[in-house]
């Protein structure tokens, strides 16, 4: 993925004439999301799949959806995508209204982009082909359709590989014809269901790596559907962390990461320990004094709203965990090594710990010293 | 035949789109989707109510049960009644051990020439009995027949040893035209079942026969009901054959005695009361079928046999060959010679030399001057609109059944089903009924007929191969701009189209070789090859039918050859 793309700027604003007349000038200063979604309902039967989901997507952004099977996020894509209409709610794309309970834009006439989980390469086209297509739909001149599939393919990577059909390509390769073409359109809005969910690991950690290099310098705006909270803490300039239709939490993965609002959230992106405690006290930056029923005093981080003296629910990282003389004492059930550091599984008064550690620490008689890292654990509001 | 499987179609595919939106903002979409539903209600919906609606009333319009009584007073229906259930109880007996047998000679032995028994058992199935009844009174008619007089000169015997005109000989022809059925079926099904299945049996102790016996007879046995149960539905609906051999031998069958109250004057409502039963009987019995094999079912023709460790017969090698070579001279070489031979000959009852054959029928049958050319344009014609209408429709009622949530699309398939179920004579009936003050004496009206029996062939391809594309592919080519009839056009017809063009070949040979309806709904200037060759028969001139009818058959084999040769690539293709 090493070939020159001309100005992004320039490209995108050849694009216009897609998004129709109805596009509010962007040179104005204020920037229209590519997609904004109010109060978004879908129900199926007597359940609410999708419930009331509130969202914007800046230009150039990268907004993943993330969460477990059956929360929402794929109905949410598909209701963008145009293959689902909501039932209460709006979706606007580029400042335009794309669907409402009374209205629907076909999929066709929204100038999106879209990966699917299994590919949907067509078999009987060629790479070219398969890449041509929205562009001989949209009625562009066939030097012109030649010259952008061409740099579209040299983009992934593909070039000299345009007259094979998708039978004789290997699933990674499939993969960038897919992407290909989903933005040779340029599309406003670049929608992927899962797309990588189908490769291998190997595989998959690479398309992650080049997938975001390749946002940053097309630029495009991507709202991205995974279940995977690796895949999501790389690609997204947002998470937004789904659970039951509703919206659990918005905020970089930093923020989902450090400071999740809620216990689904902290449980759900990377390992935690959930662990009870006291406040004892606040400074009003932030900063709080807990101790833990299971002994260990420290400072921890917290939002605001929280009153000195009240329990609360700490969330400590298993990286969290300090392994030092005169610390609390815990009793260590299981290790595993799992070559770049240990994985260990510890008691401390009633709950079970999971921590991390680059060497095995000190232990006698199988009990060993914990305490918890200052400034780094989180207090759930 | 029908495994199109492109690579990326084969992953796993998530749950169809539910498309409740802008129906009515896509008024293509809209008009042609309703339009194949009307066309459905018009052509199966619409005459079968009609078939009902007249066997339940009187001549008044009154509502009735008294047509069915009338039905069972009629003379002669108790003896024709009497004379199918024999006809059945025959052929299904005989279709089923000759078809087992030769199955499992062919699937798990060593007997010689596999591929000839496979062969004659396709062609014997296409070649329908109105040609084969041809070539059968030409061969064994009681003192006419040509073998008959040459067994009777060979070996100085009085009496002709054959008589094909007789209710045994229309046994013979039915089991031959049916057996396949079974054959094919059951071939399939040990196809499938696991050898080490039997090696487990032979393993724990059990020998070869009764390891045969208690294992594989066991796992096929749902393959032989259910192929039983097709033999005794077309059995019961069969026309073409009873009809010229019951004419001459004097007998009659439920088809032929319903044939006969359409004559002039035509009791319609008396045909409707005796379609109704026959109707029932079928539902019933494909009811039974589908409890059998459990899933849709539909008859294909192509055995695949994979390599197994064949049992050695021994010394019954050679009597299993020959019984296997007896069925092969019966059901292809011997009809198809006669056939061939019959349509050359100049003076039918001198002897067969260089100087007694020629082209002659040939070049009578294409003189234009003479009625069987229009009968030839007239089934070309009807063969090729039926198939494209019918190729047309099943991939539109496909689509609706496979990608949309529109309510009531089950129906769909089981309007189109019904027909497949449906005796031909009686769905004649049904068209007759519905469409005679509108389409009398057009070709229309048999295009009606031949659609809407031939549909759930193309629809069944069809449909299982839309099956197996995912919807995303549809999808993707809508994000990417293209609306509904263009991503239909662009995607998924040209990903349907191996399924679309077996489809539309198949009908087109069923379609030649119709007889059933033809003959209720041909008019004088509608009159197509079948009821030409039926007419052929009936004035005596067999040598003109049998002309006839091999070019009916040289169609009909040429365009099975096709089916196997694009089925095959596209296997070899994408399996």
């Amino acid at each position: 993925m090493t070939a020159a793309l001309e100005p992004v700027n320039a490209t995108r604003e050849s694009a216009a004439p897609f998004l129709g007349p109805s596009v509010p000038d962007e040179a104005a200063g204020v920037a229209v999301p590519r997609l904004e979604l109010r109060h978004l309902v879908k129900t199926l039967g007597a359940s609410r799949i999708v419930d009331g989901l509130d969202l914007a997507i800046a230009p150039g952004e990268v907004v993943v959806l993330l969460g477990p099977s059956g929360c929402g996020k794929t109905t949410t894509l598909r209701m963008v995508a145009g293959f689902l209409q909501p039932d209460e709610g709006e979706v606007h794309l580029a400042g335009r209204l794309a669907a409402s309970a009374r209205f629907a834009l076909p999929p066709e006439k929204r100038h999106l982009g879209m990966m699917f989980q299994n590919y949907a390469v067509w078999p009987h086209k060629t790479v070219f082909q398969n890449v041509a297509y929205g562009l001989q739909v949209a009625g562009i001149a066939r030097d012109e359709i030649r010259r952008r599939v061409e740099r579209m393919l040299a983009i992934v990577d593909l070039d000299g590989h345009a007259g094979r059909k998708p039978a004789d390509l290997s699933g990674g390769q499939q993969q960038r014809v897919a992407l290909a073409r989903a933005l040779v359109t340029e599309p406003s809005l670049l929608l992927l269901d899962e797309p990588l969910s189908n490769l291998d690991a190997a595989l998959r950690q690479s398309m992650r790596v080049e997938l975001k290099a390749l946002q940053r310098r097309v630029g495009v705006s991507m709202l991205y559907v995974t279940h995977d909270q690796d895949e999501a803490l790389v690609l997204a300039d947002r998470i937004v962390v789904m659970r039951g239709g509703r919206i659990e939490q918005i905020g970089t993965p930093e923020d989902i990461y450090r400071r999740p609002r809620t216990r689904f959230v902290a449980e759900f992106i990377g390992r935690a320990n959930l662990l009870p405690g006291t406040l004892e006290a606040l400074d009003g930056q932030g900063r709080a004094r807990v101790r833990l029923d299971a002994g260990p005093v420290f400072r921890a981080l917290g939002g605001p709203g929280l009153a000195a003296g009240q329990r609360c629910q700490v969330v400590v990282r298993p990286e969290q965990i300090l392994f030092a003389p005169g610390g609390a004492e815990a009793r260590l059930c299981q290790t595993l090594f799992l070559g770049s550091h240990y994985e260990l599984t510890l008691e401390l008064g009633e709950s079970r710990l999971q921590a991390e550690a680059r060497h095995l620490p000190a232990m006698q008689d199988g009990r060993l010293s914990v305490a918890i890292e200052d400034d780094s654990a989180w207090v759930l509001p | 035949m029908n495994d199109f499987s492109p690579v990326s179609a084969l992953r796993m595919a998530p749950a169809p789109s539910r498309v409740r939106l802008d129906w009515l903002a896509q008024p293509v979409r809209l008009a042609i989707i309703g339009a194949a539903i009307a066309a459905l209600l018009g052509i199966v919906a619409y005459p079968l109510a009609y078939l009902l609606k007249f066997s339940l009333t009187g001549a008044d319009g009154a509502f009735t049960l008294d047509t069915f009584g009338t039905v069972l007073h009629t003379p002669g229906m108790f003896a024709a009644a009497g004379n199918s259930l024999i006809l059945v109880a025959w052929v299904v007996t005989l279709s089923t051990l000759v078809g087992t047998a030769l199955a499992w000679l062919v699937a798990r032995t060593d007997v010689p020439a596999k591929g000839l028994v496979v062969a004659c058992a396709g062609i014997s199935f296409v070649i329908p009995t109105f040609i084969t009844v041809v070539a059968w009174i030409f061969l064994a008619a009681p003192n006419s027949g040509y073998l008959n007089r040459l067994l009777m000169d060979w070996l100085g015997i009085a009496s002709p040893p054959f008589d094909i005109i007789s209710f045994g000989g229309l046994v013979l022809i039915e089991t031959i035209h049916l057996y396949p059925l079974v054959f094919f079926s059951v071939l399939s099904a040990l196809n499938n079942v696991d050898v080490s299945h039997e090696q487990a049996a032979r393993i724990l102790g059990a020998g070869r026969l009764r390891s045969a016996l208690t294992i594989s007879l066991p796992l096929v046995l749902p393959a032989i009901l259910a192929s039983a149960i097709l033999v005794m539905l077309d059995t019961l609906s069969s026309f073409g054959a009873p009809s010229v051999i019951g004419t001459m031998a004097n007998f009659s069958v439920l088809t032929t005695k319903l044939y006969d109250l359409l004559a002039f004057p035509p009791q319609l409502n008396l045909a409707a009361a005796i379609a109704v039963p026959i109707v029932v009987y079928t539902l019933l019995c494909l009811g039974v079928q589908r409890l059998l094999v459990g899933r849709d079912d539909y008859r294909t023709l192509g055995g695949k046999v994979t390599r197994t460790q064949p049992v050695a017969l021994g010394r019954w090698r050679w009597p299993a060959f020959a019984a296997s070579l007896a069925v092969v001279f019966l059901s292809a070489v011997l009809p198809l010679g006669g056939l061939l031979v019959l349509s050359l000959i100049q003076v039918l009852g001198m002897p067969i030399d260089a100087g007694n054959l020629a082209l002659s029928h040939y070049r009578q049958l294409f003189d234009e001057s003479f009625g069987t050319f229009a009968a030839f344009e007239n089934s070309m014609l009807l063969a090729l609109a039926t198939a494209t209408l019918c190729a047309g429709l099943a991939v539109v009622c496909a689509w609706i059944v496979e990608r949309t949530r529109l309510p009531g699309r089950g129906l769909v398939t089981v309007l189109i089903m019904i027909a497949y179920g449906f005796p031909s004579i009686a769905f004649g009936v049904g068209i007759m009924l519905g469409y005679i003050d509108a389409f009398h004496g057009t070709l229309t009206l048999l295009l009606i007929a031949y659609a809407a029996k031939q549909l759930p062939v193309t629809f069944v391809l069809v449909r299982t191969a839309l099956k197996q594309i995912s919807a995303d592919l549809e999808e993707a080519a809508r994000i990417a701009g293209a609306g509904w009839l263009r991503t239909v056009w662009d995607i998924t017809l040209p990903l349907l189209r191996v399924s679309v063009g077996i489809g539309w070949i198949l009908v087109f040979s069923l379609s030649i070789r119709e007889l059933s309806m033809s003959v209720l709904l041909a008019q004088t200037d509608t009159q197509v090859m079948s009821t030409v060759i039926l007419q052929l028969i009936a004035d005596g001139s067999i040598e003109m039918a049998a002309a006839l009818s091999v070019v009916v058959v040289a169609i009909c084999l040429g365009v099975m050859g096709l089916v196997w040769k694009i089925a095959g690539r596209a296997a070899s293709l994408h399996g």
